[in-house]
Protein backbone atom coordinates (compact mmCIF):
# COMPACT_ATOMS: atom_id res chain seq x y z
CA UNK A 1 0.00 0.00 0.00
CA UNK A 2 1.69 3.24 -1.11
CA UNK A 3 2.17 5.96 1.45
CA UNK A 4 0.67 9.34 0.64
CA UNK A 5 3.30 12.06 0.40
CA UNK A 6 1.29 14.43 2.57
CA UNK A 7 0.89 11.76 5.27
CA UNK A 8 4.63 11.06 5.47
CA UNK A 9 5.37 14.78 5.53
CA UNK A 10 2.82 15.29 8.30
CA UNK A 11 4.35 12.39 10.25
CA UNK A 12 7.87 13.85 10.02
CA UNK A 13 6.69 17.32 11.01
CA UNK A 14 4.16 16.53 13.73
CA UNK A 15 5.72 13.44 15.28
CA UNK A 16 9.44 13.87 14.67
CA UNK A 17 9.73 17.64 14.82
CA UNK A 18 10.93 18.31 11.28
CA UNK A 19 10.46 21.94 10.25
CA UNK A 20 9.44 23.42 6.94
CA UNK A 21 12.47 24.80 5.09
CA UNK A 22 11.47 28.20 3.70
CA UNK A 23 12.17 29.13 0.10
CA UNK A 24 12.54 25.65 -1.36
CA UNK A 25 10.73 24.52 -4.49
CA UNK A 26 10.28 20.93 -3.42
CA UNK A 27 8.66 21.19 -0.02
CA UNK A 28 11.76 20.44 2.03
CA UNK A 29 11.65 19.70 5.75
CA UNK A 30 14.64 19.60 8.09
CA UNK A 31 15.36 18.38 11.59
CA UNK A 32 17.24 20.56 14.06
CA UNK A 33 18.80 19.15 17.23
CA UNK A 34 20.60 21.47 19.62
CA UNK A 35 20.53 24.27 17.07
CA UNK A 36 22.17 22.13 14.37
CA UNK A 37 20.49 20.97 11.20
CA UNK A 38 21.01 17.22 11.27
CA UNK A 39 18.76 15.92 8.50
CA UNK A 40 16.88 17.30 5.56
CA UNK A 41 14.58 15.72 3.02
CA UNK A 42 12.39 17.01 0.25
CA UNK A 43 9.32 15.79 -1.52
CA UNK A 44 9.30 15.83 -5.29
CA UNK A 45 6.40 17.55 -7.00
CA UNK A 46 6.33 14.65 -9.46
CA UNK A 47 4.20 12.34 -7.32
CA UNK A 48 1.50 12.23 -4.67
CA UNK A 49 2.15 8.80 -3.26
CA UNK A 50 5.45 7.29 -2.28
CA UNK A 51 6.49 3.91 -3.62
CA UNK A 52 9.29 1.83 -2.03
CA UNK A 53 11.94 3.25 -4.38
CA UNK A 54 11.13 6.83 -3.34
CA UNK A 55 10.72 5.88 0.31
CA UNK A 56 14.16 4.31 0.19
CA UNK A 57 15.67 7.59 -1.05
CA UNK A 58 13.89 9.60 1.64
CA UNK A 59 15.19 7.13 4.24
CA UNK A 60 18.77 7.75 3.05
CA UNK A 61 18.22 11.50 3.22
CA UNK A 62 17.27 11.29 6.89
CA UNK A 63 20.05 8.74 7.67
CA UNK A 64 17.95 5.65 8.37
CA UNK A 65 17.27 2.31 6.74
CA UNK A 66 14.07 1.84 4.76
CA UNK A 67 12.58 -0.50 7.38
CA UNK A 68 13.30 2.04 10.11
CA UNK A 69 11.51 4.80 8.20
CA UNK A 70 8.55 2.49 7.72
CA UNK A 71 8.63 1.97 11.49
CA UNK A 72 8.66 5.73 11.99
CA UNK A 73 5.59 6.03 9.79
CA UNK A 74 3.86 3.08 11.47
CA UNK A 75 4.50 4.57 14.93
CA UNK A 76 6.89 1.77 15.99
CA UNK A 77 9.79 4.23 16.29
CA UNK A 78 9.43 7.38 18.35
CA UNK A 79 11.19 10.71 17.97
CA UNK A 80 13.33 9.77 20.96
CA UNK A 81 14.29 6.47 19.29
CA UNK A 82 15.17 8.31 16.10
CA UNK A 83 17.31 10.93 17.83
CA UNK A 84 19.10 8.17 19.74
CA UNK A 85 19.74 6.30 16.49
CA UNK A 86 21.20 9.46 14.94
CA UNK A 87 23.46 9.85 17.99
CA UNK A 88 24.60 6.23 17.86
CA UNK A 89 25.36 6.47 14.15
CA UNK A 90 27.36 9.66 14.64
CA UNK A 91 24.95 11.88 12.73
CA UNK A 92 24.58 14.26 15.68
CA UNK B 1 19.96 -4.64 -8.97
CA UNK B 2 16.18 -4.83 -9.26
CA UNK B 3 13.66 -7.56 -9.66
CA UNK B 4 11.80 -7.75 -12.95
CA UNK B 5 8.91 -10.07 -13.61
CA UNK B 6 8.86 -11.60 -17.05
CA UNK B 7 5.76 -13.36 -18.40
CA UNK B 8 6.47 -17.05 -18.37
CA UNK B 9 5.24 -18.81 -21.48
CA UNK B 10 5.99 -22.03 -23.25
CA UNK B 11 8.13 -19.99 -25.62
CA UNK B 12 10.57 -19.32 -22.78
CA UNK B 13 11.09 -22.67 -21.03
CA UNK B 14 13.61 -22.88 -18.22
CA UNK B 15 16.66 -24.19 -20.05
CA UNK B 16 19.32 -25.76 -17.89
CA UNK B 17 22.78 -26.09 -19.36
CA UNK B 18 24.76 -29.16 -18.39
CA UNK B 19 27.88 -30.73 -19.80
CA UNK B 20 26.94 -33.41 -22.29
CA UNK B 21 29.25 -35.96 -20.71
CA UNK B 22 27.44 -35.49 -17.39
CA UNK B 23 24.10 -36.59 -18.83
CA UNK B 24 23.17 -40.20 -18.74
CA UNK B 25 20.72 -40.41 -21.61
CA UNK B 26 19.08 -43.58 -20.45
CA UNK B 27 17.89 -41.74 -17.33
CA UNK B 28 17.13 -38.45 -19.05
CA UNK B 29 13.55 -37.18 -18.98
CA UNK B 30 12.18 -33.92 -20.37
CA UNK B 31 12.09 -31.22 -17.71
CA UNK B 32 8.71 -30.67 -16.18
CA UNK B 33 7.44 -27.45 -14.73
CA UNK B 34 4.17 -26.26 -13.34
CA UNK B 35 3.70 -23.30 -15.70
CA UNK B 36 3.73 -20.45 -13.22
CA UNK B 37 2.37 -17.18 -14.61
CA UNK B 38 5.55 -15.26 -13.95
CA UNK B 39 9.14 -15.93 -13.25
CA UNK B 40 11.35 -13.43 -11.44
CA UNK B 41 14.79 -12.58 -12.75
CA UNK B 42 17.36 -10.19 -11.38
CA UNK B 43 18.68 -7.61 -13.82
CA UNK B 44 20.84 -4.56 -13.21
CA UNK B 45 18.93 -1.29 -12.93
CA UNK B 46 19.82 0.98 -15.85
CA UNK B 47 22.46 3.56 -15.05
CA UNK B 48 23.14 6.83 -16.82
CA UNK B 49 25.59 9.66 -16.32
CA UNK B 50 24.17 13.11 -15.72
CA UNK B 51 26.47 15.37 -17.70
CA UNK B 52 24.43 18.46 -18.39
CA UNK B 53 24.02 21.45 -16.04
CA UNK B 54 21.17 21.06 -13.57
CA UNK B 55 19.72 24.44 -14.55
CA UNK B 56 20.53 27.71 -16.26
CA UNK B 57 23.22 29.51 -14.31
CA UNK B 58 24.72 26.29 -12.97
CA UNK B 59 27.52 24.05 -14.11
CA UNK B 60 28.30 20.44 -13.42
CA UNK B 61 31.91 19.99 -12.37
CA UNK B 62 31.84 16.25 -12.96
CA UNK B 63 29.27 13.75 -14.21
CA UNK B 64 26.90 12.30 -11.63
CA UNK B 65 26.03 8.59 -11.97
CA UNK B 66 22.28 8.06 -11.79
CA UNK B 67 20.25 4.89 -11.38
CA UNK B 68 16.81 4.62 -12.96
CA UNK B 69 14.07 2.44 -11.55
CA UNK B 70 10.78 1.84 -13.28
CA UNK B 71 7.75 1.25 -11.11
CA UNK B 72 4.35 0.22 -12.36
CA UNK B 73 1.52 0.45 -9.88
CA UNK B 74 -2.14 0.13 -10.89
CA UNK B 75 -1.27 0.72 -14.52
CA UNK B 76 0.68 3.92 -13.87
CA UNK B 77 4.31 3.83 -14.93
CA UNK B 78 6.67 5.95 -12.91
CA UNK B 79 10.41 6.38 -13.24
CA UNK B 80 12.55 7.18 -10.21
CA UNK B 81 16.04 8.54 -10.86
CA UNK B 82 18.47 8.74 -7.98
CA UNK B 83 22.13 9.18 -7.27
CA UNK B 84 24.23 7.70 -4.49
CA UNK B 85 26.62 10.63 -4.20
CA UNK B 86 24.40 13.21 -2.55
CA UNK B 87 21.20 11.17 -2.11
CA UNK B 88 18.89 13.12 -4.35
CA UNK B 89 16.03 11.63 -6.36
CA UNK B 90 13.58 12.68 -9.04
CA UNK B 91 10.29 11.25 -10.22
CA UNK B 92 8.49 11.40 -13.55
CA UNK B 93 6.38 9.56 -16.08
CA UNK B 94 9.48 9.14 -18.25
CA UNK B 95 13.22 8.92 -17.64
CA UNK B 96 13.65 12.43 -19.02
CA UNK B 97 11.03 13.81 -16.63
CA UNK B 98 12.58 11.99 -13.67
CA UNK B 99 16.06 13.33 -14.49
CA UNK B 100 14.68 16.84 -14.95
CA UNK B 101 13.01 16.56 -11.54
CA UNK B 102 16.27 15.29 -10.01
CA UNK B 103 18.19 18.26 -11.43
CA UNK B 104 15.67 20.61 -9.86
CA UNK B 105 16.10 18.76 -6.54
CA UNK B 106 19.89 19.12 -6.82
CA UNK B 107 19.61 22.91 -7.13
CA UNK B 108 17.05 23.00 -4.32
CA UNK B 109 19.33 21.03 -1.99
CA UNK B 110 22.36 23.13 -2.92
CA UNK B 111 20.53 26.35 -2.08
CA UNK B 112 19.23 24.94 1.18
CA UNK B 113 22.62 23.71 2.40
CA UNK B 114 24.31 26.89 1.23
CA UNK B 115 21.85 29.00 3.20
CA UNK B 116 22.33 26.99 6.39
CA UNK B 117 26.09 26.33 6.27
CA UNK B 118 26.63 27.75 9.73
CA UNK B 119 24.36 25.25 11.43
CA UNK B 120 25.00 22.06 9.48
CA UNK B 121 25.81 18.88 11.38
CA UNK B 122 29.03 17.10 10.35
CA UNK B 123 27.10 14.68 8.12
CA UNK B 124 25.32 17.49 6.32
CA UNK B 125 28.62 19.39 6.02
CA UNK B 126 30.04 16.33 4.30
CA UNK B 127 27.02 16.18 2.00
CA UNK B 128 27.48 19.92 1.29
CA UNK B 129 31.14 19.37 0.38
CA UNK B 130 30.21 16.49 -1.95
CA UNK B 131 27.56 18.62 -3.60
CA UNK B 132 30.00 21.51 -4.12
CA UNK B 133 32.49 19.09 -5.65
CA UNK B 134 30.06 18.18 -8.44
CA UNK B 135 28.16 21.41 -9.14
CA UNK B 136 28.57 25.15 -8.86
CA UNK B 137 27.03 28.44 -9.86
CA UNK B 138 28.47 29.94 -13.05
Amino acid sequence: MPIEKKDLRRCLVQKFGFEQVPGTRHDAVALFVGGRKVATTRFSRGHDDINPAILSQIAKQIWVQLAYLQGMYDCHNSRQDYIELLRQSGRI
Amino acid sequence: MQLVQIPYTTATPPFVLVRADHVSMDRWRPPTFTSPQYTTVRVPAPQVLLQEPPATGWQLLEPIPLTLEVDQTEGEVRVVAYDTLVNVYGVGATAAEAISDLKSMLVDLYEELEASQAVLSPSLQQQWRRLRSVMARI
